[in-house]
């Protein structure tokens, strides 16, 4: 059995006591307590903020000096390859340089060869006309028994080495 | 058929007289203990105050504040408001008050009732409450704020405000301390600590639920009260 004062729902004196002591506590904690909690938070917030934007900015730095190292690597590269192409040209040149050094003295060892082969030749057969003259009068004098005069008979001489000169040539 | 017997009285308080005041002296006891603890809790949080790595104390209080913070920037647009402070206030000391009477102090009558069981308490804090909501809105529109009160259900839901805060947060708890009456009265001896553990465990979300519902219809009756268009 529930037994309840009649005046149970209505307030007394007690409500002014209440209210005294809500407001005290409104009070304190407004003045004192919340400040320092609403303080820390905000100086977190801004600490946190803070960070985030210099790691932004960091971030953007770092990649910046990204791009700068990259467009030196991508020049450095270009170099290269522009060094290996000179290099290969160069290269290339030289050797055609050596080939046309080694044909012309090729062309000029096998001319010095040919000429002096040619000179060796002419001479020889200057040196055979030369005694063929004297060889074939002799042996014209022996078969008509008559000795030959060189001034008189000049002219068969002549046709006689030239002749034997074209057999020979 | 055996009807338990023993008889449950309520309302009943240690009642002293000053002049042609009554005073419940419990619950007064009662609110300057749990007042007491919730300031020695912000004193206690304001030392070791840091914007570094907080402690566990400072945590719970930035997370009621920034809750609360975030409620009211909901509610009326901005966050640094008289209004905060308040609603703290009111949640902090409803909270503590109504955690008060999960300690035991003694039955069935215990030394220190949670204030709220009493209508003293949650009409002095619905007073205090409905006072600044109107002040609050007569500020944001002065005179056009009266304007609100031509309609008659307005001004009827005006009086009912104040009346449901306080008589919502009296019942819950009320309910509470007399459920710890009736299951010491009516169960088995054996089962009552059981039963009893269990039920204040509950009673403590009641608890919790009720003080936050009061400071959040506190911000809401505050943002209708400035609100414009309305």
């Amino acid at each position: 059995m529930l037994l309840a004062t009649s005046d149970f729902l209505l307030p007394n004196g007690t409500f002014f006591a209440e209210i005294i002591a809500f407001l005290i506590v409104l009070f304190v904690l407004w003045k004192w307590v919340l400040p320092p909690v609403v303080k820390a938070m905000d100086d977190r917030k801004e600490f946190i903020r803070s960070s985030i934007e210099s790691a932004s900015s960091q971030k953007a730095e770092a990649e910046a000096y990204k791009a700068e190292a990259q467009a030196s690597i991508d020049t450095a590269k270009a170099e290269a390859r522009s060094i290996v192409a000179k290099a290969n040209a160069v290269a290339a040149q030289l050797k055609e340089e050596g080939r046309q050094r080694g044909q012309d003295e090729y062309d000029r060892l096998v001319a010095l060869a040919q000429s002096d082969i040619q000179q060796s030749k002419n001479k020889a057969v200057e040196e055979v006309q030369k005694d063929f003259g004297q060889l074939v009068i002799t042996a014209a004098e022996k078969i008509i028994g008559e000795e030959l005069d060189l001034n008189k008979h000049e002219r068969i001489i002549n046709e006689a080495i030239d002749t034997t000169s074209r057999g020979i040539g | 058929m055996m009807l338990a017997t023993i008889n449950i009285s309520v309302g009943n308080h240690v009642v002293r007289h000053l002049g042609p005041l009554a005073f419940n002296m419990d619950t007064i006891l009662s609110t300057v203990v749990a007042g007491a603890i919730v300031l020695i809790l912000g004193f206690a949080m304001r030392v070791k105050v840091t914007s570094g790595v907080p402690n566990g104390l400072q945590l719970f209080f930035e997370k009621v504040v920034g809750d609360i913070q975030d409620l009211v920037e909901s509610s009326i647009g901005k966050r640094t408001s008289r209004l905060v402070p308040l609603a703290f206030s009111l949640f902090m000391f409803i909270l503590v008050a109504n955690w008060l009477s999960l300690i035991p102090t003694g039955y069935p009558t215990p030394l220190l009732p949670a204030p709220a069981e009493d209508v003293n308490t949650t009409y002095a804090l619905a007073f205090i409450v409905i006072i600044i909501v109107h002040a609050g809105g007569m500020r944001a529109k002065r005179f056009r704020y009266f304007g609100h009160f031509k309609n008659p259900l307005n001004l009827v839901e005006e009086i009912v405000k104040p009346v449901t805060l306080a008589l919502r947060l009296f019942g819950n708890i009320f309910t509470g301390g007399l459920i710890v009456l009736l299951i010491g009265a009516l169960l088995p001896v054996y089962f009552v600590p059981f039963v009893t553990v269990v039920w204040k465990l509950f009673d403590m979300f009641i608890g919790l639920i009720q003080a936050f519902i009061f400071a959040l219809l506190t911000i809401v009756y505050y943002g209708l009260a400035v609100e414009e268009n309305h």
